[in-house]
């Protein structure tokens, strides 16, 4: 039985879905990443689940027993909003000991259990400032503390960490992991941003207009988009029309059809001829030939021109026009001075490094007949 | 020469960047804004010196219209034959009549003070919390009070309860529920500027979610939050039913006599008298305010 288990959660605001028909399975232990861009659900999952909204239909359950209907003070669950909430009157020691007070602990276990709360967050020293006596990552640790001192059957994460700068970003979502590792605390995190999404999950929900796009670990999530949308979203992505003819991909490249078209292999799935696909290749999956070296035998090989340069610092992203679309292609700093804007290039990429997606109106998982894609067995 | 990283296809339409130098650049008859203070001629000096003269000079003319009455008001309460005297301060401390007005009043207030404020307290987070759409309704409401002046309140309000069931005239709880109503825009203003900078419902949410039902997230929560502004509130309308008249007359008359009507009163047969009650209500309402600035200056913690 899953610990948490939304089953066809649904939540309208007047005549807009902002939750459509979710059903999420989260089990002990997990730490799951609700990712997506802004006004995609996330949120408003995470508020049902913490009782701040009641689900317009569908069942929440805890442990086998439906919350659904049940207040959030009733819950027992710790949560930490975007921001911060901490109590501006009180200080951080009085922020943590709230939770106590209100399950009317011991005053000497009140002490003890702050004092734990603050060594694990690193703020042993900073128990008698006032929120506004500390910086916002400070500020967050406190709010984390203040959710795990009541000691809850579950940790909600509302983006924490979006009002902070990068540096405090990357040290804090550390944080978070390893004390949701330490105490094996069952998390729900709600983020828009992909890397930390995939950095600290065990597993990464993508979504999309109140539906559930993808869910699954985050190397899957990366490397095997399911849908567009996934593919879109998480990471750069070059996504190649095409048209399924005997057992591979033919792409336009050229406007003038006098010109033969460009064949892709990929791996080998069972579609129909003639249907309509979308080649999806990550940009540091290709490479660029030198003009005298030999393609690997069965790889795509494409010509273009170097439209443009972007340098993102350890790597230099190179658009490249072929025909009448561009590719994206990631190359080290070291050594991309030697490729500039209106040279010609040959780009190479493996079958295997390819994924086709069908343009159905409902997107669907498509298969190879012998999938290589690696196995992940569940932690 | 290395160049730029980012390359990008120029657009077809795209105007040539021109870059014009300062340095060259001659703009007749315009001022030298580089030029050293004591080099520019006097009759373009910077008008911020006589700017400064006026409005000290306005400053000066405002204090002097509004405490040349007060000086007068004290230099008439302290005139003797021959000299000054301070037996009218005395008489006034040691009058039981003094305290028992000046207690009516503060009754009034302090129930007005504790009616007004719950109200507003509550229906403000309440609107802030579940029902921000009734906001502006809410201030329209607050508003109200000043259009209607306090004699038509007076007069409207002696019409319906001056018959049963409801005679209520010449009772000091038709005078409190009238006051309730005229202060309603001092403690809504306060009170709704406190709660703008406390994220009520963030605050709300999260002692909801450590386990804390409504009673105890108000008054723990979201009360030490908006304390300044309840205080404040009451301070204005403390001071507002301190100094009110008109309503008192027309509701309570002598049958619940209030400071501003024992003052009225005194000044017909006993004008100096009166003097020293007007002076010492004028002291109270600054008390009043200096207190409001010292509780709206305390540090802020949000």
């Amino acid at each position: 039985m899953s610990y948490l288990q939304l089953n066809h959660i649904s939540k309208a605001y007047g005549s807009s879905m902002a939750v459509q028909d979710v059903n999420l399975q989260i089990q002990s232990g997990e730490f799951i990443s609700l990712l997506g861009p802004s006004g995609c659900g996330k949120t408003t999952i995470l508020r049902m689940v913490a009782g701040f909204e009641r689900p317009t239909g569908g069942m929440i359950a805890l442990e086998g027993r439906d919350i659904t209907h049940i207040s959030a003070n009733r819950r027992d669950m710790g949560m930490v909003f975007q921001s911060y909430s901490l109590f501006p009157h009180m200080t951080a020691s009085q922020n943590i000991a709230f939770g106590l007070r209100v399950k009317r602990m011991a005053r000497s276990q009140q002490r003890l259990r702050v004092h734990e709360m603050l060594d694990l967050v690193g703020l042993a020293d900073k128990g008698d400032r006032y929120p506004h006596q500390l910086s916002g990552g400070q500020q967050q640790r406190v709010a984390l503390a203040r959710a795990l001192a009541i000691a809850p059957r579950m940790l909600l994460l509302d983006e924490p960490l979006s009002a902070l700068d990068a540096k405090v970003r990357l040290q804090l979502r550390n944080e978070i992991r390893r004390i949701q590792q330490q105490l094996g605390i069952t998390t729900l995190f709600v983020t828009h941003d992909q890397e930390e999404a995939l950095s600290i999950s065990d597993r990464v929900v993508v979504m999309s207009q109140g539906r559930i796009e993808q869910e699954g670990v985050p190397e899957e999530i990366y490397l095997a988009p399911s849908t567009p949308f996934t593919a879109s979203f998480i990471g750069a992505m070059n996504q190649i029309p095409g048209v399924w003819e005997q057992e591979q991909v033919r792409v336009s490249t050229h406007p003038d059809t006098n010109i033969p078209n460009e064949f892709l292999q990929t791996q080998p799935i069972d579609l129909a001829n003639g249907t309509a696909v979308i080649v999806l290749v990550r940009p540091e999956s290709i490479s660029i030939l030198s003009p005298e070296a030999a393609a690997p035998p069965d790889s795509n090989v494409l010509s273009g021109l170097i439209a443009s340069r972007v340098f993102l610092g350890s790597i230099v992203r190179l658009s490249v026009l072929i025909g009448d679309f561009y590719l994206k292609v990631d190359v080290p700093t070291d050594q991309a001075e030697q490729f500039q804007s209106g040279q010609v290039v040959r780009l190479c990429f493996m079958p295997e490094q390819c994924r086709v997606l069908t343009l159905d109106p409902t997107p669907k998982v498509d298969r190879p007949i012998e999938s290589k894609q690696p196995t992940y067995t569940d932690s | 020469m290395r160049r730029s990283f980012f390359e990008p296809v120029p657009a077809p339409n795209a105007l040539p960047f021109q870059a014009i130098d300062f340095t060259q650049t001659t703009i007749p008859n315009a001022m030298t804004v580089v030029a050293p203070i004591d080099q520019i001629p006097k009759s373009q000096a910077a008008p911020n010196s006589r700017l400064w003269i006026w409005q000290a000079v306005l400053l000066l003319g405002l204090v002097l219209y509004l405490l040349v009455p007060i000086v007068g008001l004290l230099r008439f309460s302290t005139r003797a034959a021959n000299g000054i005297t301070f037996k009218y301060y005395l008489a006034a401390f040691s009058d039981p009549s003094f305290y028992t007005f000046l207690g009516n009043s503060l009754i009034a207030g302090l129930w007005t003070i504790a009616i007004t404020l719950t109200l507003t307290t509550f229906t403000l987070y309440w609107a802030y919390l579940k029902a921000r759409w009734l906001l502006p309704f809410l201030e329209f409401l607050s508003l109200l009070p000043f259009v209607v002046p306090a004699v038509t309140l007076g007069l409207g309000l002696i019409q319906v309860f001056s018959t049963p069931p409801l005679m209520l005239t010449g009772t000091p709880y038709l005078l409190i529920g009238a006051y309730t109503v005229v202060t309603l825009p001092f403690a809504y203003r306060a009170i709704e500027n406190s709660l703008q900078g406390a994220n009520v419902k963030t605050l709300t949410e999260a002692a909801e979610n450590l386990g804390s039902g409504w009673g105890r997230t108000f008054i723990e929560v979201i009360l030490p939050c908006v304390w300044s502004g309840v205080i404040s509130g009451g301070l204005l309308v403390l001071s507002y039913v301190l100094g009110e008249f008109t309503l008192a007359l027309f509701l309570v008359g002598s049958s619940f006599q209030t400071f501003p009507l024992y003052i009225q009163q005194l000044y017909s047969y006993q004008p100096q008298y009166s003097t020293v009650m007007s002076l010492l209500s004028f002291i109270s309402t600054w008390l009043v305010a200096w207190l409001l600035v010292v509780v709206t200056r305390r540090p802020n913690q949000a």
